[in-house]
């Protein structure tokens, strides 16, 4: 029994730091998210000159929008892609294999035509079944394929694409009208870029008109502002942070732009993961440094695309399962970099953090508050010490994500009122009393659900934030 | 010069204050929208003349403001001119605005001097 | 440490505690605070901008002289401010007006600003002052030899801004040196080219000459990639130079059939077509029309339709059933244009009549939008 308590003891003890070390580090991360966002914005100097950052002077892009029975949404999706300020792009919609009349919808809204065009088989995908075109719409393409997969329609679409770059979006993400200058702006300030990832913001509860938003609000359900501040503390600032240390692992399959020659020469999107956007961008890394060339990954706070947050809680845990899923999967992959010093902050830093802060957290943490439970009931631990180790779960977890508003408001400001930044912050508060630890649970299934060896992507109801 | 109703729709501010401002000098009364659909329904509201119609605009294109008033059966077409003022100078963009009825188009860049001569030019028609 | 942390726990627990509160009110504090700051100042710059909007907007009608325009300028605000409402109305003005601008280039904090960024590492920073030097009427041409070794940086926007400083500035040799740098230079789009290409044509306004020999001996040197060749054959249409047509028409003839480039060809065909050039005729209805590039083909019938050659009649009928729509639909615009043809009498093995009619529509859609 003595032997018991004593493991018990130290367990929890390791625990108790284990939550401290997670929650100082993404602390850490968000304080250096800072300093470059500050760094960033120190570069745009007093006078400017007009015609300097005339994007068409340097390269172009191309848009890679896959779809699947987005009938509901399609059009209004690729009008807004037409609308954007930028003047060498081309926008390529590839229905994969849809069921329901997403192609019959575009070719009849768009007069397309089936064209001849050469498409080079640079990547291997499932078999493309026609390219249309418009010459009304010179620069909108859609590939009509067999159904592969999210990552094999953006390979086909790779390969369709003649463009410089290629921006992989999601068929419900809102792109901002200047994202695109301001993502190229990375590839033109270091010709070595190879991919760069952009913000993705919570649209649900936003007013959007003419296809740009006109008025930035927090969602009105409790899920949706407890993902606001989740996507503040995690995508927002957790990126710039990495972005500081030249280590970011992860672009989001919502939103990135590549070169795509470099994509080429890694062989495309991976697909057999339910992480391949991830997958790509280790690829890549892991790719230019054995060859020892020299490269960078961006993360630019900058420009925002919006997208659809799921409102229901079955469809949240789906797409968090996914995630721990995909994450797993592409740690495993890539095992060989871990630790190791050929990769040198990758290896050191980043993909460490991921094995321990992201992908296992889940089980320590549950673990962590079982064997509290356990210890508590057997009076191995004393009140003191649980309220100390739920402080480190939870109080510190709360200092975490009110830091994330504040940062918010230092930087972007892009909430319009006061009123939503007060909601922001109370929700700070409740997104680490419930939501985190079911967040846990759900990643926690989704690692036995990896172990499983369970592939399947989930369903994803739409709710129409983006229609009028 | 006899006084005129002129209404300008064009989004880039300092080009559409220009204009106006010379317009306004020249004794003209002058109205300013900046986005399509405004423009629109300052045609219909405000009457004008003449309009001094961009191609790039926020809502309605230039081009579909003058279809919309085409296939519009209750607006006379005939009662106003459209001079073009726009930064898409391709021999097909000029051909669909004068299909469309404007009477004028000026590319941007241009010449104030020359732009106010075709504008005259256009009121006197 | 246990025991330390047993016994002290609850003063942590509420140290942390304490620190969560103060720390969410001072956030909160804070983000107030910072609005109202951050409204100050925009406030303040938009009062700024609408004074010196109407100032500049006088001084460009001539309403007010360069010298009561500077008197009215005091802080760097006011400097910056008014550099973003002279760029925003460069962008649309030429003559008068545009040299009005430009003069307000040479005020001291401004040029002083420029002229330092030109010695900084950043190449950012010294594209700038090369595109201000572009923008000068005179600089000093101790500064050429400088301005020319970055127009070979591989940063695509100070390769261009430098090539635009010395296509205003530099002599024939400088200016011929600067545009292979940028040829070469596959950052650079073929935006930029134009961009200068365009500069270039208004520097040498009376010898265009000049201009059109440089193009073509460019493309003859052979020296750069199919997309670069084709632009430069390219900007010889758009500019008009008809003097290149005959040299253009050799280079066509000297395409190799097998392994043409697609789209030197198709520049070639379209430029060639534009000038008039007939002799084209030949190889467009025996190599050109059955290429394996529907880029090519679809050049040939637009091309086949300027010449209305009795000919090419047949071999129009014959991409009318081509497998890409828009070789097709060009096709039959083309022969829409013989005077002798009847659109809706044309008897096409092979193709439905819906879809026939269906084309006709699209080529009277296509006259009424103009593509």
């Amino acid at each position: 029994m003595e032997v018991l308590a004593t493991i018990l003891v130290v367990i929890n003890v390791l625990i108790f730091f284990y939550f401290v070390f997670v929650n100082f580090s993404y602390i850490t991360l968000i304080i250096f998210s800072y300093i470059q966002t500050k760094r960033s914005k120190k570069e745009s100097s007093i006078f400017q000159l007009s015609g300097l950052f005339d994007t068409r002077l340097y390269k172009s892009i191309s848009i890679l929008a896959p779809a699947y029975n987005e009938e509901a949404s399609i059009i209004e999706s690729t009008e807004a892609l037409l609308h954007l300020e930028f003047a060498d792009y081309e926008i390529i919609l590839i229905n994969d294999g849809s069921k329901d009349s997403t192609l019959e919808k575009l070719i009849n809204h768009f007069k397309l035509k089936k064209i001849d065009r050469y498409i080079p088989k640079s990547i291997e995908t499932e078999p493309v079944k026609a390219v249309y075109g418009s010459h009304r719409y010179p620069n909108l393409f859609v590939v009509d394929k067999e159904n592969g997969r999210k990552a094999d329609a953006l390979n086909a679409g790779i390969n369709v694409s003649r463009k410089d770059l290629i921006c992989a979006v999601d068929s419900d993400t809102l792109l901002e009208p200047t994202v695109l200058q301001q993502m190229l702006m990375a590839f033109v300030a270091d010709p070595t870029t190879v991919a760069v990832g952009g913000v993705v913001r919570v649209a649900n509860g936003c007013k959007f008109e003419l296809g740009e938003v006109s008025e930035v609000k927090v969602p009105k359900s409790t899920i949706g502002r407890i993902q606001a501040v989740e996507y503040l503390r995690a995508f927002l600032f957790g990126r710039t942070g990495w972005d500081y240390f030249d280590s970011l692992l992860i672009i989001s399959g919502a939103f990135g732009v590549f070169d795509r020659e470099s994509v080429i020469n890694v062989g495309g999107y991976l697909h057999d993961t339910v992480g391949e956007d991830m997958e790509l961008v280790v690829r890549l890394h892991r790719h230019y440094r054995d060859k020892g060339d020299k490269y960078r990954v961006r993360f630019l706070p900058e420009p925002v695309c919006w997208t659809e947050v799921p409102e229901s809680w079955s469809t949240l845990g789906r797409q968090r399962n996914r995630w721990q899923r995909g994450l797993a999967d592409t740690l495993w992959r890539h095992r060989k970099m871990m630790l190791n010093p050929k990769y040198g902050r990758l290896g050191f830093l980043a993909m460490p953090f991921f094995l321990f802060v992201e992908l296992l957290s889940p089980i320590i943490e549950l673990g962590g508050y079982f064997i509290l439970i356990i210890s508590f009931f057997l009076g191995v631990i004393n009140v003191q010490f649980a309220l100390l180790f739920l402080t480190a779960a939870i109080l510190l977890g709360m200092i975490l994500s009110i830091l994330s508003v504040l940062m918010e408001e230092l930087t972007f400001r892009r909430y319009d009122r006061m009123r939503d930044v007060a909601i922001l912050i109370l929700y700070a508060f409740l997104e680490n009393l419930g939501y985190r630890q079911i967040h846990a649970w759900w990643r926690f299934r989704g690692l036995i659900d990896f172990f499983k060896g369970n592939k399947s992507w989930g369903e994803m109801t739409r709710s129409g934030t983006f229609s009028r | 010069m006899a006084q005129s109703k002129i209404l300008v729709i064009e989004d880039e501010e300092m080009t559409a204050r220009l204009v106006t401002y010379r317009l306004k000098s020249l004794g003209h009364e002058v109205q300013h929208e900046k986005d399509g659909v405004k423009g629109l329904k300052a045609i219909k509201e405000f009457k004008p003349d003449l309009v001094v119609l961009d191609i790039m605009l926020p809502g309605l294109s230039g081009f579909e403001i003058l279809q919309k008033l085409q296939d519009d059966e209750d607006f006379d077409s005939d009662k106003f001119k459209v001079l073009m003022l726009s930064s898409k100078k391709r021999s097909e963009d000029v051909s669909r605005g004068f299909n469309l009825g404007a009477m004028e188009y000026v590319p941007k860049p241009f010449k104030m001097d020359e732009f106010l001569l075709r504008l005259n030019r256009v009121l006197n028609q | 440490m246990i025991d330390y942390l047993n016994t002290h726990a609850e003063q942590i627990v509420l140290i942390v505690v304490i620190f969560l509160a103060i720390f969410s009110i001072i956030v909160f504090v804070g983000a107030i605070y910072s609005r109202w700051m951050l409204n100050l100042k925009d406030k303040k710059e938009r009062e700024i901008r609408e004074r010196l909007s109407g100032l500049v907007i006088q001084y460009v009608s001539g309403d007010l002289s360069f010298e009561d325009l500077k008197s009215e300028l005091s802080t760097e605000t006011d400097y910056s401010i008014l550099m973003q409402i002279s760029n925003q109305l460069e962008k649309n003005l030429e003559g008068e007006e545009e040299i009005r601008l430009k003069r307000l280039l040479n005020l001291p904090p401004i040029r002083n600003f420029f002229i330092g960024r030109f010695e900084t590492k950043d190449p950012l920073e010294r594209a700038k002052a090369c595109l201000y030097f572009a923008r000068q009427n005179k600089i000093k041409k101790s500064i050429l030899p400088k301005i020319m070794s970055y127009s070979s940086s591989k940063y695509p926007m100070l390769a261009y801004a430098s090539c635009m400083a010395i296509i205003v500035h530099g002599s024939t040799r400088q200016q011929r040196e600067a545009i292979h740098n940028l040829l070469i230079n596959e950052g650079v789009s073929d935006q930029a080219l134009n961009d200068i290409f365009k500069e270039f044509q208004v520097q040498s306004s009376e010898e265009s000459e000049v201009e059109s020999h440089l193009l073509m001996r460019f493309i003859a040197d052979k020296a750069y990639s199919d997309r670069r060749t084709a632009l430069l054959i390219r900007t010889l249409g758009e500019l008009n130079f008809y003097q290149s047509a005959a040299f253009l028409l050799s280079e066509f003839e000297s395409l190799s059939e097998d392994h043409y480039s697609p789209v030197i060809a198709t520049a070639l065909i379209d430029v060639l077509a534009q000038f008039g050039m007939s002799e084209i005729l030949d190889d467009l209805h025996t190599i050109y029309t059955s290429s394996e590039h529907r880029e090519v083909r679809e050049s040939t019938a637009k091309a086949l339709g300027l010449f209305t050659d009795p000919v090419s009649k047949p071999i129009l009928k014959w991409l009318m059933l081509d497998r890409d729509f828009y070789v097709r639909f060009y096709a039959a615009k083309s022969l829409s244009n013989y005077p002798d043809v009847q659109m809706n009498e044309l008897n096409l093995p092979g193709m439905e009549s819906d879809e026939y009619s269906e084309l006709l529509g699209e080529i009277e859609t296509s006259k009424e939008l103009e593509y």
